[in-house]
């Protein structure tokens, strides 16, 4: 696709630099011409140096001609009217990223009348990100593929888990529990399992199965498969609003602490469910006056990163089950793992992501079987789901009828509502739609997928 | 420094490189050259090619860094090697051939070095029986020949430009680097947005012309019987990457006025700015027409000419030749003036022997060159105009110090980094000019007895700059680089290769810090 990048800051560089490996034409769009200079330096991208609300610059950018211009600066307004500008100059299709709670929330009205085909909130999916971690807390991650239907979820095996030098059917046997084991990461390397494979360890596993499974499946491996009751987040900005809101949904109870009073009587106001307490999060006292040793996890969301790792350390250290911290600083994230202080968020990462998702599923397939496409471990498998609709090479076939390509996977069926997880006697329907993961190809026709 | 992955890159450019030879191959077959030692000369080298190539990319490096220092040195050191490769065809190929065996390999390489270079000096002489390049012409040659004219194709636009144009795409910024380490000029940018697309766009608009100027030179064989397809197409070749190698001792001035005109014309559009090319395939006239560089370039040829033209004309109306007319004097010094500041080489007359205000004039034609991001040599117009603007700005500000300026370029502020480097890559120009000078200066065997001075400069100029020809009889348009010592001509070689690549490639790789981990 040819693609218009406006703003080559933090997001906007790590959007470019995961499109430009998918092999699509890229002019990047920035006031900054040290920044624009540091791109070009690592990606093979265009660059051009000016205001991208400007009808010029958009032009000189080949806006008319591009399939998708995603605005991607630090202000809500220069993104919106970058894409008001682009759509009127011919720009098939964009994405603005708009933080603003009131403007997102009027999206329709933006895509229908307006032409903002889509708005990108990185509070509200930094929010969606950590409720999602919240789910399974003893999961290392959890993709959620489908439109959340499908929760994908990693799961690392430790030197003395009991599981190591197990097979994969024998493992299965033992716990009784129904989930596919679709994946392993070992090391550098991606194995789509079969029945006969063995875990060692060291090995991150990916499966899934339905969320009831999913839990069942981690209290028989000894981890706690409990959810989250209670939860104390430490600043209250909108990541901690829009968490708190959409965690009442799972009934879980939430105290927030902040420090300014005016924004905790505003948070009030919005989360009467929620205890607002007015102090200083980083205080140890008022922390274990508010029960931090008794809740079961803990998210450090101030404005200040060193302070949430500081934060989240010390969580750790007394023993909180899942703790969260909020860094927007990359080479932070990269520096902590050994620290062991839990799962750090960064939003600009998130939102970066979140747009590099919806940028794949806006390409245009070669075969309209193709719904969606997931990229897993690092972009080295990817999870893409089929429509299969009135295929005769599927429909009616039983698993074990089919012949696959080796290495890949139908990993699980969505049948109207119903999740199907597939063994070797499940038919296959008409109008079903198959996930497949896959470490070695590139798919984009359903048939593609049969050897 | 990332030595691995350069390593790896300079073995990918080689294994391509060998399909190189498969054309003067073709032309030898065509003309009934082939017997075994014929075959043996392009087989060799393509083989020894790929197979080294083959080596390097044995293991694929594992650290993908790759910035400006990489492609700088990759550029550098396959360009070395392209020509020592390149310099093997003649060698083989004339092996026990008496005509030739005062040339050994040394001679060969400076052959090979010039082409690829777009220089065209050439180390064919005058021998016992003739002028060399005749011999080759005439002795069953003519495949090695095209050999020779097509290292300036491919070394006008880029060796590696091609290759990065044919070959699937690398990831990352690497070509970005190649690209600009290869390319002339002091700025380098992409035409769309992957490296790719604008080799290729450049390569097509490349090929197109070059293909245009040997229909229109093919033209000219119904009249003229010196003429012939081989003939146009080495023309074209010489003409296209501004080298200056021709089929026969005549070059160009054996031919009809129809055929210098069109080389003529053709020598001036390969020195203009490809990008102006792009912008007039896109629509943009008015900008390709508005460009400062473009109106410099054409501004310089036409003083140049009526600069030239007067001066001979009223010097020399008592030389036959020039005192026939009016016309044949503006056909000579026009053609030359072209010729020069695009550095091509190509003769039409013996311009050594004008007047001492005209060598000047075509001492400074050569000194500028042609546009940058054209197969042109020298020093390069936008060089000169930023150099000319950013000096008189300076001069500004010892008049009022406080004043701020900036240096523009088509209406747009120019980067302050870019006028630097500009600065800094003539200082380093002289620098080098001004010691290359010095050691030819040793070999006094080799500078006649008459005009040495004008000699030694204008050889060094002739070659770092990319032209062929120099001012003087010994080295002219009718004269040879062949009396050099062994050690110069391997200065003369360094020198073309600084000259193409500007000077940062080559310079590189004298420098220990290249080839440390740090």
């Amino acid at each position: 696709m040819e693609i218009v990048i406006i703003g080559a800051g933090k997001v906007g560089a790590e959007i470019v630099e995961n499109l430009v490996a998918e092999n699509h034409n890229i002019v990047v769009v920035d006031t900054d011409a040290s920044a624009l200079k540091h791109l070009m330096n690592e990606v093979d991208v265009m660059s051009v140096c000016g205001n991208g609300v400007l009808e010029s610059i958009q032009t000189e950018a080949g806006v008319p001609k591009c399939d998708l211009v995603l605005a991607v600066t630090e202000h809500d307004e220069t993104n919106i009217i970058c894409c008001l500008v682009a759509k009127a100059i011919g720009a098939k299709r964009t994405i603005a990223r708009v933080r603003d709670t009131d403007m997102s929330a009027q999206s329709e009205f933006m895509s229908k009348k307006l032409g903002i085909d889509l708005m990108v909130n990185p509070e509200l999916e930094s929010a969606e990100e950590i409720s999602r971690m919240l789910r399974y807390p003893s999961a290392d991650d959890v993709d959620c593929l489908n439109r959340g239907k499908i929760d994908l979820v990693a799961l690392k095996i430790g030197l003395d888990s009991p599981i190591v030098g197990l097979q994969v059917k024998d493992l299965l046997e033992k716990v009784k529990v129904k989930v596919l084991i679709c994946m392993i990461a070992r090391g550098r390397e991606i194995i789509i399992p079969d029945g006969s494979t063995v875990f060692e360890p060291g090995d991150i596993i990916h499966f899934t199965g339905a969320p009831q499974s999913i839990d069942a499946f981690f209290k028989k491996m000894g981890l706690s498969g409990n959810r989250v009751h209670s939860m104390i987040i430490v600043g209250g900005g909108r990541i901690a609003y829009y968490l708190a809101k959409s965690l009442f949904e799972t009934g879980i109870k939430v105290k927030i602490i902040e420090k300014d009073e005016q924004v905790c009587l505003q948070l009030a106001d919005q989360l009467p469910k929620a205890t607002i307490v007015c102090g200083d999060g980083t205080d140890r006292n008022l922390l274990k006056q508010e029960g931090v040793e008794i809740v079961d996890s803990f998210v450090a969301l101030t404005g200040n990163d060193e302070e949430n790792i500081v934060l989240s350390l010390y969580a750790k250290s007394i023993g909180v089950g899942k703790v969260i911290a909020k860094s927007n600083n990359d080479s932070y994230a990269d520096m902590l793992p050994m620290l062991n202080l839990g799962t750090i968020i960064s939003p600009k990462t998130v939102t970066s992501e979140q747009i590099i998702k919806l940028t794949r599923a806006m390409q245009a397939p070669e075969d309209d079987s193709v719904i969606s496409l997931y990229k897993l471990a690092n972009d080295r498998a990817e999870a893409i789901t089929f429509g299969v609709s009135d295929n005769e090479n599927f429909v009616g076939k039983t698993i074990r009828d089919l012949h696959f390509k080796p290495g890949l996977l139908l990993t699980a069926i969505i049948r109207g509502r119903e999740l199907v997880i597939p063994d070797g006697g499940t038919e296959i329907q008409a109008d079903d739609i198959a996930l497949v993961i896959s470490a070695n190809y590139k798919f984009t026709k359903l048939d593609d997928i049969l050897d | 420094m990332n030595l691995r992955i350069s390593i790896y890159t300079i073995g990918q450019i080689l294994k391509a490189l060998g399909a190189f030879f498969i054309l003067p191959l073709i032309t030898s077959i065509i003309y009934g050259e082939v017997h075994a030692q014929m075959l043996f000369a392009f087989i060799v080298p393509a083989l020894l090619s790929i197979s080294i190539g083959s080596v390097l990319t044995m293991r694929p490096p594992e650290d993908r860094t790759f910035y400006a220092k990489e492609g700088l040195f990759i550029v550098g050191v396959s360009w070395i090697i392209i020509s020592l490769i390149g310099a093997l065809p003649f060698s083989i190929a004339t092996l026990g051939d008496s005509n030739f065996a005062d040339l050994n390999y040394i001679d060969w390489f400076f052959e090979s070095a010039s082409g690829f270079s777009t220089t065209g000096s050439s180390i064919l002489h005058v021998g016992a029986n003739g002028n060399q390049i005749d011999l080759m012409f005439n002795g069953g040659y003519r495949g090695l020949l095209l050999w020779r004219s097509l290292t300036h194709w491919m070394g006008g636009m880029g060796v590696l430009l091609f290759i990065m144009a044919v070959l699937p795409s690398t990831s990352g910024a690497s070509g970005l680097h190649l690209m600009q380490a290869e390319s002339t000029g002091p700025s380098t940018g992409k035409l769309v947005s992957k490296v790719k697309g604008t080799a290729r766009i450049l390569y097509l608009i490349y090929t197109i012309m070059t293909i245009a100027e040997i229909i229109l030179l093919a033209f000219a064989a119904i009249g003229d019987e010196n003429m012939d397809f081989y003939q146009a197409i080495i023309l074209s070749l010489g003409t296209a990457g501004t080298g200056g190698f021709a089929a026969t001792s005549a070059s160009v001035g054996q031919f009809g006025l129809y055929v210098q005109i069109v080389v003529m014309v053709f020598m001036a559009l390969f020195g203009v700015n490809f990008n102006l090319y792009f912008l007039l395939i896109i629509g943009k006239i008015r900008d390709a027409i508005k460009s400062e560089e473009f109106r410099f370039y054409i501004a310089v040829i036409t003083i140049g000419i009526i600069a030239l033209t007067l001066n001979v004309s009223i010097a020399l109306t008592n030389v036959l030749d020039y005192a026939a007319s009016f016309w044949t004097t503006l056909q000579y010094t026009s053609f030359t003036a072209i010729s020069l500041v695009t550095s091509t080489g190509y003769a039409t007359c013996d311009f050594t022997l004008w007047p001492a205000f005209s060598t000047s004039i075509l001492f400074s034609l050569m000194f500028i060159g042609a546009c940058a991001g054209s197969t042109g040599g020298g020093f390069k117009c936008t060089r000169v105009l930023i150099l000319v603007k950013s000096a008189f700005k300076s001069c500004m500000k010892v008049i009022n110090p406080n004043a701020v300026y900036s240096v523009k370029m088509d209406g747009k502020k120019l980067d302050n980094e870019i006028v630097k480097s500009v600065n800094t890559y003539f200082v380093v120009y002289l620098l080098i000019f001004v010691f290359s000078a010095l050691l030819v200066s040793i070999d006094s065997a080799a500078l006649g007895t008459t005009n040495q001075t004008m000699t030694i400069i204008s050889s060094v100029m002739a070659t770092l700059n990319n032209i062929g020809p120099g001012l003087t009889s010994i080295i002219g348009p009718s004269g040879d680089f062949y009396s050099f010592s062994y050690g110069i001509k391997i200065l003369f070689s360094v020198l073309m290769l600084f000259g193409r690549l500007e000077i940062y490639p080559i310079l590189m790789l004298f420098s220990p810090k290249t080839y440390s981990r740090q």
